[in-house]
This record gives structure tokens, sequence and C-alpha cells, in this order.
């Protein structure tokens, strides 16, 4: 069994992807900080990996902290780099 | 209303009035699209926003903007989807006592933004065409 992390991409994560979310699958039970749920991110779309040192992880629409935990019914995005305005 | 936040789609209209009472500077700034990103012509700028984050965060900036300068008022209006060239995407304004806080809220807050407001630009550039052989 399986729990699945839906994570949304945008602007230059969703280019270097090709995906507007990917897909995170751990172990049911597992409950990821949201710098281990990065980390994992990271490993499976290596496209990613210039970029990720600038991320931040977005939790039910606010920046979360790297021990914050993550669940798998959370509203999830990858955000950083904006250049609004 | 002190703090005012709009996301819009498409180029932004002409500036409307910005009154309040008591104010002794009113600054506008306004972002236009620039003709060139990278040294390649363009001929729009793609905006795209994580909503409701987006939103959220630009009323989270105005209202902290408000409390750190002690502003009077302040509209923000930004775009999302296609902005052509020489079209405006992005309008701060800001009502303060004097003109000091308001000149540096604006820097403030625009700083803020492009660092944690979830929005980004994607520039279109004009497709170069093929000379004849």
């Amino acid at each position: 069994m399986s729990t699945a992390f839906d994570v949304q991409l945008f602007g230059p994560y969703a280019d270097a992807v090709g995906e507007s979310v990917v897909r995170i699958t751990l172990p049911k039970g597992t409950d990821p900080t949201a710098s281990e749920l990065m980390k994992v991110i990271e490993q499976e779309q290596p496209q990613l990996r210039p970029m990720m040192k600038e991320t931040r992880l977005a939790v039910n629409r606010e920046f979360a902290g790297p021990d914050q935990m993550v669940r798998s019914d959370d509203d999830l995005a990858l955000i950083g780099l904006v250049a609004g305005g | 209303m002190t703090v005012e936040i709009r996301i819009e789609s498409g180029p932004l209209d002409a500036a409307t009035s910005f009154a309040c009472d008591g104010a002794g500077a009113i600054i506008a700034f306004e972002g236009i699209i620039r003709p060139d990103e990278q040294d390649r012509p363009i001929e729009a700028i793609e905006y795209e926003a994580y909503r409701p984050m987006a939103d959220e965060k630009l009323h989270e900036l105005a209202e902290q903007a408000m409390q750190r300068y002690g502003l009077k008022r302040i509209r923000v209006t930004h775009s999302e989807g296609r902005v052509p060239i020489d079209a405006c995407s992005f309008r701060l304004e800001i009502a303060s006592a004097h003109r000091a806080e308001g000149l540096e809220a604006m820097g403030w807050f625009i700083d803020t933004m492009k660092r944690d407001v979830p929005i980004w630009k994607r520039p279109r550039f004009v497709q170069q065409k093929e000379s004849a052989p």
C-alpha cells in the first residue's frame, strides 16, 4: 500500500518537467517533512535539481518550514524563482 | 477600504483616481512590458499565478506594508495571462503622510513581492522568419 502526494508546478518548474503536477508515491504511513518530500522530488525529477536550492514547498498556500509535516491531502506546490511585476 | 488587491486578466486598464484624505504623498508605480527580454525581441509576457495563494500573499504583503511604513492606503493590481509589449501588467499605488515612507514602502513591496508572491512570467518571443534562400 502506498500514499500519493500531488505537488503542483508552475512557470519554469512546469516547463522543466513538462507537467503541471508531479505525483510522489511513498509507502503508506509515511508522513514526510517538507524537506524530505522535496528531496524525493529532486531524486525523481532530476531536471528540477538546478532550481531546488531556491525552492520552497507551499503547504496549504503557506511556505512550509523544513520540518513541517506534510499530509497527502494537503494543497502542495513548489514555489521559487518567482518574478512577477 | 485601505488595502485593495486585484489580479486581473490581461493588460491593466488606465489608472483610476486614487485619493486619500490626509495623505501628503500619493505615489504610483506602473510596470510596463518592455519590447525585449534577454536581448531578444518579445511580443508579450504571459503571467501565471498560483491562486488563491497569490491573492493571499499580495494581501498579506500589503497589510505588512501598511503597518511597517504607517501607510494610509495601498492598492495593488497585477495581471495574469497575456500582456502585450508597452501595456501595463502591474500597478502599485500608495498613500502616505510624507513621501519618505511611501517611497521606501514602494521599494520594499516590489522586492518582497518578487520573492514571495507566486506569480511567474514567460516571455513570448517574436518568431524570427526564415530568410529566403
